[in-house]
């Protein structure tokens, strides 16, 4: 398992639930570690219009000359030698070549066109990694700002004195530390952190608890049940691996 | 005055930094905007919104760079070039686009060879119209502004 796990890896991210997974280096698909959902890994080249629903993959897209594409892609990197039309959702570079045309919207950080290429569509190009799906892929960037919010939320709550909002901060606090610890952690360290995230859990929920007792209590018991119930699938798998 | 135009080369007019302005401004040639301006801008060359400006409103121009910020509807006959740290919200229209690494752009956009001699015809009308022939697409226009 070891040496497997030594040898040459790369990093992608889920198409489904924007999870960043570790996969072989010439692996062709893989399930996600988080959603469980299967992720295509290759790189398609369309060459003719085929009549597909979309074209989901962790790997690059390239329209060829010829190829037409009249659904929405969902890709690493994306170029365009021909037509496309749909949403396009690409999380590295978008490239027009000249004898290219887009027609849709398109969802990227960065996009080239290149003289010639025709492009019609609402764009949206943000330097922060695209919204794929729900969970963004830029899930460390969003978290932050929860961590930093509920805080300044429960602070301005408790001198107020309104106790009704505060089991949601909680609830959102402990929401996000969770999302946070799973998709950073590795198998090996699983355990210490899943310990570390309960006590770091424990100790928020706690400390917003303080003004209204009952409800964040209730809110601690069914997160650190939620982690107990969900953590031990991780070690298992490796060890059945 | 030579000596000012050689020095200024490309763009006779410069709106300084510390300039705030509102209303309506048309150029014959170049423009370099360093400080905030709203309203609507024409002119027949370049146009430089330069890093640190803001500028909000309509926008007509040869071609366009943006370094700063820009808000609002944007038309080039030319290129249009976004640097890194570039931020335009609005629509575009241009017959080609240069977007920089870094650079932000939300809005519906429009890029293609048709574009440029479509607004070099002046009409905003005429971008409906696929203006395939080029020398009858000003005729076309004209007959259109007639019509309305």
């Amino acid at each position: 398992m070891r040496g497997l796990r030594t040898a040459k890896t790369r990093e992608v991210v889920c198409t489904h639930c924007g999870g960043r997974n570790e996969v072989a280096q010439r692996a062709m698909s893989v399930f996600c570690a988080h959603c469980k959902k299967r992720l295509i890994l290759e790189d398609y080249n369309v060459k003719c219009y085929q009549a597909v629903a979309g074209y989901a993959t962790c790997g690059d897209v390239i329209v060829h000359k010829q190829g037409r594409v009249a659904a929405p892609i969902n890709a690493a990197n994306l170029t365009v030698k021909g037509t496309v039309n749909g949403e396009v959702r690409v999380r590295g570079r978008v490239e027009i070549a000249a004898t290219g045309t887009v027609t849709g919207k398109i969802a990227a950080p960065s996009i080239t066109v290149i003289d010639g290429a025709r492009l019609e569509a609402y764009c949206v190009i943000k330097p922060e990694p695209v919204d794929t799906n729900v969970k963004s892929a830029g899930v460390i960037t969003k978290q932050d700002e929860d961590d930093t919010k509920p805080l300044s939320r429960t602070r301005a709550a408790a001198a107020a004195s309104i106790p009704e909002k505060q089991p949601e901060t909680a609830a959102k606090s402990t929401s996000t530390t969770k999302a946070e610890v799973k998709p950073v952690t590795t198998r090996k360290t699983a355990s210490k952190t899943s310990t570390a995230a309960k006590t770091k859990t424990a100790a928020k929920s706690e400390g917003t608890s303080k003004p209204a007792a009952k409800p964040a209590t209730t809110e601690k018991t069914s997160a650190v049940k939620s982690i107990s119930t969900r953590r031990p699938r991780t070690p298992q798998s490796t060890t059945k691996k | 005055m030579a000596d000012s135009q050689s020095i200024n080369g490309e763009f006779p007019t410069i709106i300084g930094a510390d300039a705030v302005i509102k209303g309506e401004l048309s150029f014959e040639k170049g423009v370099r905007l360093l400080g905030k301006f709203d309203g609507e801008i024409t002119t027949k060359g370049n146009l430089v919104v330069a890093d640190g400006a803001v500028l909000s409103g309509e926008v007509k121009a040869g071609s366009v760079q943006i370094d700063g910020q820009m808000s609002g509807n944007l038309e080039a006959t030319g290129k249009v070039k976004l640097a890194a740290s570039a931020k335009l919200e609005g629509d575009l229209r241009t017959a080609r686009l240069e977007v920089a690494d870094g650079a932000t752009f939300i809005g519906k956009c429009s890029v293609g060879p048709n574009n440029g001699k479509a607004t070099s015809g002046g009409g905003s009308s005429s971008g409906s119209a696929p203006a395939d022939k080029p020398k009858g697409g000003s005729q076309n226009q004209a007959v259109a502004a007639g019509k309305r």
